[in-house]
């Protein structure tokens, strides 16, 4: 049936090359009206290269492009989008200061001579907010919004230019369970009037849910279009990573649960109260609830980052100093946090200036670095964990997502930690590497480290974890072992607020 | 093996980092051949003014590098000038006149720091207002618009700068000194954890909080240490020209920032080396000296400064846009 439809998009053997790599080499992808097609692969594989061809951001060096069978060369992301074809980025591209209506139709603001209509302006972002049942004003200042609602901003944005292709980039990354709901609604309504949707995700259960079709790229060339019908999240793996995956989760083994490491009683916080718990040396312990929850707020709280209103945090029978990081980092506290670019990395810096930058104070001797030794360090930890770069001097923002977090783990091993936190640690990051950090997590639990895992993933708590605490609306509403008999659903219930 | 694939990369890196040095010399050439009598004794000129104005720029450079700006850096150099005549007056010691003139810019330095840190006002509003500040001490104590030593004390001021090595005629003291804190500078920069903060803190403070680095004390100590470059800027300069005229604050501040920009500091910060700032003064001093000789009206030489300025910031831009 699909042979006789005209595809809206179709690119043939597209090959783009960077100097020194080849990104895409004869990719074919063909996009028809209202379906969901789902590009699947790991970091680096070439999907963004592929995406900035289809948008008008970069221009192919080899290979055709066509729009309903028409051949099209388009030299710049305005030209896409009169042509149809927008983006939703992973980065939002949101005016806060400016209104929900303004930011609905920047660019593109109705006219009245040479006055900006208001009148049609505010009626019109009504139509776009009703057509995706979105319950805000159209005057609410975009920054007031959630991120969630930003984004279906964006979609709009997309709607309002007639799109007739919108490419949605990890549209989930920062979504909670609820918000990312409302997107796959608001995907169905747009698929209904036609509209086709390129998809990408790394979370290949909403890929499996969402798609009609699943095309994946391995290493800048096509490896396979697939209807999903006729498919399964194993053979999807295996295409991606071009083996299959044996197992996503190491065995829990060589792990030995010694004495207490971390031990916090009664904190309380802002969006938290009165949450008690121990860590124990080569345990490790997840953290589960709704985004939002409190859950990195608890976190923070024990690194020190913010204050706690009550309650204390010790460390191997030391206390911890409150809403001091430093003293928290001298006395063993690693803490990768979950905005890796915020919060984790200096990007413009080297990886090896971001790998020792908490050892400094130990590499330095009255101040001056040991260079040798920092450069030792880096490159063992580096080297440990099978970091892709081309050198420690490479800059730590040219990096692919799943390589960056394996610098902000080397980042807080080199201080060998006693405790280490990692919030949301494989966010944003693909199969391969997910299944590598792991592994380390695993290794680190063996050699004797309490680790903390924040998760809003079951299935990472119930792989990597001993036993989890559950956290709803800042409470802690149980802890319990992880044993064959713990059903998923009772963690749920748990985070849901319920009673274990 | 691995050190054979490391060094030519190593010996190209050296070459896009330092290619500012390229631009001097390739300023220098031009400008001997369009200026007449553009010789040695030019470029000892250049030298000299650029030890003096060296100062200010590499002070702006830690501040800029920690992802601030500091708009009073000119007013800093003619306060610190005018206490440093002021204490020669009053004392007779050249010595004891530097060092309180050095103690004073890192007071206006820290006043500065204060103020974005603790207070936590945007630096350029902060130092737009503190400028003003400096600048009515310094219309204060340059009432007939210069402050000059007494008779007696002329000679000791004079002398700093005057003073040359060796009786070499061009091997001054004040290019000494600039060349010898320049060298500390690099080394402070690459080799110690307070260098390190700096590039952390303009990269991303948040991150540098979360690893434990104390963004705002680095802060606070770039702006302290900008002053006091500015403060040694201030006594090489009443030195130099034997006293103070209150339009020593002017300009200086635009001739800073031009020099940081062109030596490739970022004005978001994390990034830049003392080596390029280096190339940055002297772009700045060779166009200077060349247009004066050159004996263009001061709107000419005004306006092709400037555009001097686009074009070596373009080819720059062009050039980084060609290596991402």
């Amino acid at each position: 049936m699909t042979e006789e439809r005209v595809p809206l998009i179709e690119l043939r053997n597209i090959t783009k090359v960077f100097p020194g790599v080849k990104a895409l080499s004869d990719v074919c992808f063909t996009l028809y009206p209202g379906e969901v097609h789902s590009l699947c692969g790991e970091n680096g594989a070439g999907k963004s290269t592929l995406i900035k061809v289809m948008t008008g951001a970069h221009q192919a060096d080899g290979g055709e492009y066509f729009i309903d069978g028409q051949p099209v060369h388009i030299h710049s992301t305005q030209e896409g989008i009169a042509l149809g074809v927008s983006c939703v980025y992973q980065e939002l591209s949101i005016a806060p200061q400016l209104d929900v209506a303004q930011n609905l139709f920047i660019g593109n603001l109705p006219m009245k001579g040479v006055l900006i209509d208001h009148k049609k302006l505010y009626r019109d972002a009504q139509e776009i907010l009703d057509l995706l049942n979105l319950n805000v004003s159209p005057r609410t200042p975009a920054g007031e919004l959630s991120v969630g609602q930003q984004q279906m901003i964006e979609i709009g944005r997309a709607v309002t230019r007639n799109a007739r292709c919108i490419i949605m980039d990890e549209p989930t990354s920062s979504l909670s369970e609820a918000e990312t709901e409302t997107l796959f609604k608001i995907i169905d309504i747009l698929q209904q009037r036609g509209i086709a949707i390129v998809y990408i995700s790394h979370h290949l259960d909403e890929v499996m849910q969402l798609s009609d079709r699943i095309t994946v790229i391995r290493d800048g060339q096509n490896i396979i279009t697939m209807n999903t019908a006729d498919t399964t999240q194993e053979i999807l793996i295996a295409n991606m990573i071009g083996r299959p995956l044996d197992k996503q989760y190491p065995e829990k083994t060589g792990r030995s649960r010694g004495e207490v490491i971390l031990d916090v009683q009664g904190l309380c916080g802002e969006k938290f109260r009165d949450v008690t718990f121990q860590v124990h040396a080569g345990e490790v312990l997840g953290f589960f609830g709704l985004v939002g929850a409190g859950r990195s707020e608890i976190m923070r709280a024990i690194f020190g980052a913010d204050k706690p209103s009550a309650g204390t945090v010790t460390l191997n029978g030391e206390a911890i100093r409150a809403g001091s990081p430093p003293d928290a980092i001298r006395k063993g506290i690693g803490f990768c946090t979950e905005d890796r670019k915020k919060e984790g990395l200096m990007l413009r810096l080297s990886i090896l200036l971001n790998s020792t930058i908490v050892k400094l104070p130990q590499l330095a001797n009255g101040g001056v670095i040991d260079r040798k030794r920092q450069a030792e360090d880096a490159d063992r930890y580096i080297t440990a964990m099978r970091t892709k770069t081309p050198s420690i001097h490479q800059l730590a923002g040219n990096l692919s997502g799943g390589n960056q977090q394996k610098v902000v783990l080397a980042k807080w091993l080199t201080m060998e930690p006693k405790l280490l936190i990692l919030d949301e640690p494989t966010r944003g990051i693909d199969v391969g590497s997910k299944a590598e950090i792991y592994d380390i997590i695993n290794e680190l639990a063996g050699s004797g480290m309490a680790v903390i895992v924040v998760s809003s993933e079951i299935e990472e708590i119930f792989g990597v974890c001993d036993s989890v605490v559950t956290i709803f609306e800042g409470n802690q509403t149980a802890q319990l072992p992880i044993t064959p008999e713990l059903t998923r659903e009772k963690v749920l219930a748990c985070s849901l607020g319920g009673k274990p | 093996m691995k050190e054979n694939i490391a060094a030519p990369r190593r010996f190209k890196r050296l070459i896009a980092d330092y290619n500012s040095v390229a631009i001097v010399l390739v300023l220098l050439i031009i400008a001997s051949f369009v200026v007449d009598g553009f010789n040695g004794k030019s470029i000892n000129t250049i030298l000299i003014q650029a030890s003096l104005y060296g100062f200010v720029a590499l002070g702006l450079a830690l501040v800029m590098i920690t992802g601030n700006i500091d708009l009073s850096v000119g007013y800093q150099v003619c306060t610190a000038a005018i206490v440093c005549v002021l204490v020669l007056n009053a004392t007779g010691s050249m010595i004891v006149a530097a060092l309180a003139a050095l103690v004073v810019g890192m007071l206006t330095g820290s006043i500065n720091g204060l103020v974005v840190t603790k207070i936590g006002v945007n630096p350029l509003i902060a130092t737009i207002a503190t400028n003003y500040i400096y600048k009515g001490f310094s219309y204060y104590f340059t009432e007939n618009g210069a402050l000059s030593p007494l008779k007696e004390n002329k000679d000791a001021l004079k002398g700093l700068a005057k003073a040359q090595l060796f009786d070499t005629k061009w091997l001054t003291v004040t290019i000494i000194i600039f060349v010898v804190v320049l060298a500390l500078m690099y080394f402070l920069l690459y080799k110690t954890r307070f260098g390190n903060a700096l590039y952390i803190t303009g990269d991303n403070p948040e991150a540098g909080a979360f690893a434990g680095i104390n963004t705002k004390n680095t802060t606070f100590m770039a702006f302290l240490l900008c002053g006091l470059f500015c403060a040694c800027a201030g006594v090489l300069f009443a030195s130099d020209s034997s006293g103070v005229t209150y339009t020593l604050g002017e300009g200086k501040d635009v001739f800073a920032i031009s020099a940081c920009v062109i030596g490739g500091i970022k004005m978001v910060g994390g990034k830049g080396t003392m080596i390029n700032v280096l190339s940055g003064v002297l772009i700045m001093r060779i166009i200077s000296k060349a247009l004066d000789m050159l004996l263009l009206p001061q709107q000419w030489s005004n306006f092709v400064s400037g555009t001097l300025l686009i074009v070596i910031l373009l080819v720059d831009a062009l050039s980084s846009r060609r290596k991402t």
